[in-house]
């Protein structure tokens, strides 16, 4: 059989049709493709939030002082981004004694922070006294219910400001890249008191929560 | 057409789920960027005593010259009571020796001294006698035939309120001391005219050495 003229250039026609659809598709994937790898990965840097609160890891120490008959000891804890100094004991004996623990908080990552709230400032002493003197030590260390008159006294500083209420007081809050700041307690016992316990008093301290957040 | 739409669609649907991982990776993380530190803690005040006393250096508390001079005292802690001194002939002399003792926990330090005022009386209230022993003003300070010395820490402090030396004023705390003397002296030099025709008390007003915390020791 002979093939007509027409069906030859049916042919041909198809066989280019087919040719252009095959390279068209081929470019098409070729450029979806491309599309694709544009998109790379996102990745957050790992030194991007980096509060380096004292652990063992961070090689930051707390430093301790005193003063007189002073002691102070402590221990540290540290889990799901909470650093806690436990176990704090500070052994006073007459007035003017005091222990005083430094901790140093260093922003070392890339994130700005600033130290949003202080919890416990505020808070109140308890004592428990021992002997035939019980009542009257705890009075004389503890001072009334307000702690009014009280002979044991505490004070917490941020960056060498002293902390009152939450962290009014503060002049800067902020904890920048790169920063380092102090916090400071002492526990003391105060100059001057005219009254010493005849026994030992146990004065239990608040907790003290320091919280640092991004700024934004 | 209806292929590009297809590529159209996947390329899609492809880039809204890479931006919703991206949206969910920020997430997490911003969720996470807050760090705490607690403090808690107990302080223990140890028992403490304020507790200075006197101390006879040894027994019996003084010594003496002289065949006529004699003396007794009481010590209750740090109170010296009924300090009873005797001198009969010229010459005669007694020193009181004490020690000023810290026996507590808490360093002292000499504040102030509170000087004795010194009166003299004879029998039958005759002012002749008195005056040739204790002076003109009858207070041992204006001359008499009988002169009377404090010191403390080896200075006088008969008349003054305060020693010069600070070293000299610390007691350290469970160990400090400092030497007291009180010496009452009848003059050797004084003539037969000077002697009282009537036995003399010579009354001797509180001392205090006033002590406080040493708040400068270590």
């Amino acid at each position: 059989m002979v093939e007509s003229k027409s069906d030859r250039r049916f042919k041909i026609i198809t066989i280019t049709a087919l040719v252009i659809i095959v390279i068209a598709l081929s470019i098409a994937y070729l450029s979806l493709s491309k599309k694709l790898t544009i998109f790379g990965s996102t990745k957050v840097n790992e030194t991007g939030w980096n509060i380096a609160i004292p652990n063992e890891k961070n090689g930051l120490s707390p430093v301790t002082s005193s003063g007189g008959d002073g002691n102070i000891t402590y221990e540290t804890e540290s889990y799901d981004g909470v650093t806690v100094i436990k176990n704090l004991k500070v052994t006073l004996r007459k007035p003017g004694d005091f222990g005083e623990l430094t901790v140093p908080i260093k922003n070392a990552g890339d994130t700005d922070a600033y130290l949003a709230y202080v919890a416990g400032v505020d808070g109140k002493i308890s004592c428990t006294g021992t002997g035939n003197t019980k009542e009257r030590d705890e009075r004389i260390i503890c001072g009334d219910s307000s702690n009014n008159g009280a002979e044991v006294r505490y004070t917490i500083t941020y960056d060498n400001d002293l902390l009152t209420k939450g962290t009014s007081g503060v002049d800067d809050l902020n904890l920048r890249s790169g920063v380092t700041k102090m916090v400071k307690i002492k526990v003391e016992y105060l100059p001057g008191s005219s009254n010493v316990s005849t026994h030992k008093v146990t004065v239990l301290l608040p907790e003290i929560q320091f919280i640092f957040q991004q700024v934004m | 057409m209806q292929q590009n739409n297809k590529e159209n669609r996947s390329f899609k649907i492809i880039t809204a789920i890479a931006l919703c991982v991206a949206v969910l990776c920020l997430s997490v993380a911003y969720a996470t960027l807050s760090a705490n530190l607690k403090i808690s803690g107990t302080a223990t005040v140890e028992k403490a005593s304020w507790d200075i006393q006197l101390e006879k250096v040894s027994e019996p508390g003084f010594t003496k010259t002289g065949t006529g001079a004699s003396a007794s005292y009481t010590i209750s802690k740090n109170v010296i009571s009924d300090l009873a001194v005797t001198l009969k002939y010229p010459g005669d002399s007694v020193t009181i020796n004490l020690n000023a003792v810290n026996k507590g926990d808490i360093p002292a330090v000499l504040d102030t001294i509170s000087n004795s005022t010194i009166s003299c009386t004879s029998a039958d209230d005759e002012d002749a006698s008195a005056e040739k022993v204790c002076g003109a003003s009858k207070d041992l300070k204006s001359g008499g035939s009988v002169e009377y010395k404090v010191t403390y820490a080896g200075e006088d402090v008969t008349s003054s309120s305060t020693i010069t030396s600070e070293a000299n004023k610390k007691l350290a705390a469970k160990t400090g001391k400092q030497p007291i003397t009180i010496t009452v002296k009848y003059k050797e030099d004084i003539q037969a005219t000077d002697l009282p025709a009537n036995p003399v008390t010579i009354t001797f007003g509180e001392m205090i050495f006033n002590y406080n915390q040493d708040t400068t020791a270590a």
